[in-house]
């Protein structure tokens, strides 16, 4: 569930322009002498990838399992793939690291992910309670009308 | 912000013509262009498309690990750096950022080739259709002793320098951040660090000899939310406003070092 509003392209621009960064930075210059005297990278500022952890199955397990589907379909890689950048950055937002740019990515992905994977807005809501009430309605009839042929 | 006389002002110096100079005093150039971040490019291996589309110009290819210096901070990034032969143009894709760079730098018309190029190889990668900041920053020494600047260098910056007002220093250094019609700039002008473009001398520093001081003239001119389209306009529109504070910034000896404009030859 995406807990980010909706947003438009012209919201994205507006958002960033309240940065904190506004005038504070300057063309970066890459400083290779600097970084030579710390040789091999130590640490990454990026959290690590999740890592899952892989039973090894026994083949009766395997037989009992259903098949998987060899292929998720491009849709559904798209929002895999969305949904995972999308949590990096939000952990990123959360942690206060990040950058501009982060957000910006930030924004983008959550407009792709609506469009991909749309959330119930509250018409659909709406339409839903209302078939409910429907239903409801006519269970209610089906249960009177059983009565009234259970008395005769 | 500091109130100016006029508040709301931008940077008011005299526009300066086109120029192209036979020599120049550029150490280095850079266009940095920063786009939403994209972790994918955090990866060992350089992007494909992109690698094939650089590889006629930019037959090099090293990955690097390089202390980023943002102006707000210095921070460790990987990147990929592709190199042009006998290693004098420089393209550096970060997970946020694609620049190019140079410290052989002629002239803006040749720049901007590369930059355009840069760009329509990188705009299947990058994943966006605007650039959070485009930047585009000169760093240039002078030719002179730092302890003798009078006529190199405009005197309503340095008159006091100049005048030994404030003696012997160990460093010297002035920053200016403002706005411009088109975005903002920071002008530094300072006895800069010749063995690392950009940096302050600092005559303190046991490491560093009297030798290693330069006059350096230090501009960075960018403009914010930049549609990639209008990459190559605002280019354009970022040097211009530079040029004009870079010729501002000289005094009559620097600008007889340059030489005459073969632009006015042609004309």
């Amino acid at each position: 569930m995406l807990d980010t509003p909706l947003v438009s392209s012209q919201e994205i621009a507006q958002r960033l322009r309240s940065s904190d960064r506004r005038g504070h930075e300057q063309t970066a210059v890459v400083d290779r002498t600097g970084a030579s005297s710390y040789g091999t990278l130590i640490f990454s500022q990026r959290a690590a990838p999740a890592v899952t952890l892989d039973i090894t199955g026994t083949l009766a397990e395997a037989r009992e399992q259903p098949a998987r589907p060899e292929q998720r379909s491009a849709d559904e890689q798209a929002v895999a793939s969305a949904r995972d950048a999308r949590l990096q950055l939000v952990a990123l937002k959360y942690e206060g690291r990040a950058s501009t740019e982060d957000m910006a990515r930030l924004h983008i992905l959550t407009l792709r992910l609506r469009k991909l994977a749309p959330r119930v807005d509250a018409e659909a809501l709406s339409n839903l309670e209302q078939a409910v009430g429907s239903i409801e309605r006519v269970a209610e009839n089906l249960a009177e009308i059983d009565r009234e042929l259970d008395a005769l | 912000m500091v109130p100016s006389p006029q508040p709301g002002a931008v940077l008011n110096v005299p526009p300066a013509p086109p120029a192209h100079y036979a020599r120049n005093f550029i150490r280095l150039a850079v266009c940095e262009l920063r786009f939403p971040t994209l972790f994918e490019l955090d990866g060992a291996a350089p992007p494909v498309a992109l690698s094939k589309a650089l590889r006629k110009e930019y037959p090099t290819y090293e990955t690097l690990k390089l202390l980023v210096n943002t102006g707000g901070g210095n921070v460790m990034a990987d990147a990929h750096g592709f190199r042009s032969k006998k290693n004098r143009w420089t393209v550096v894709l970060r997970s946020s950022a694609l620049a190019l760079e140079t410290s052989h730098y002629d002239s803006f018309a040749d720049f901007e080739v590369r930059v355009e190029k840069m760009i329509d190889a990188a705009r299947s990668t990058i994943d966006t259709d605007f650039f959070t900041r485009v930047g585009l920053r000169y760093i240039n020494h002078l030719p002179c002793k730092t302890s003798d600047l009078d006529g190199w260098v405009n005197p309503e910056l340095v008159q006091p320098l100049t005048a030994g007002v404030f003696g012997d220093v160990a460093q010297h250094f002035l920053r200016v951040r403002g706005t411009t019609d088109v975005g903002g700039y920071t002008f530094t002008h300072a006895i800069g660090d010749s063995r690392v473009p950009g940096a302050i001398f600092d005559g303190t520093n046991a490491d560093t000899k009297p030798s290693d001081a330069v006059y350096m003239i230090d501009l960075d001119f960018f403009r914010e939310e930049v549609a990639v389209g209008d990459a190559m306009t605002t280019l354009r529109q970022l040097h211009e406003r530079e040029f004009a504070l870079f010729d501002w910034s000289l005094g009559p000896k620097a600008k007889e070092h340059l030489g005459n404009s073969d632009l006015e030859a042609k004309k």
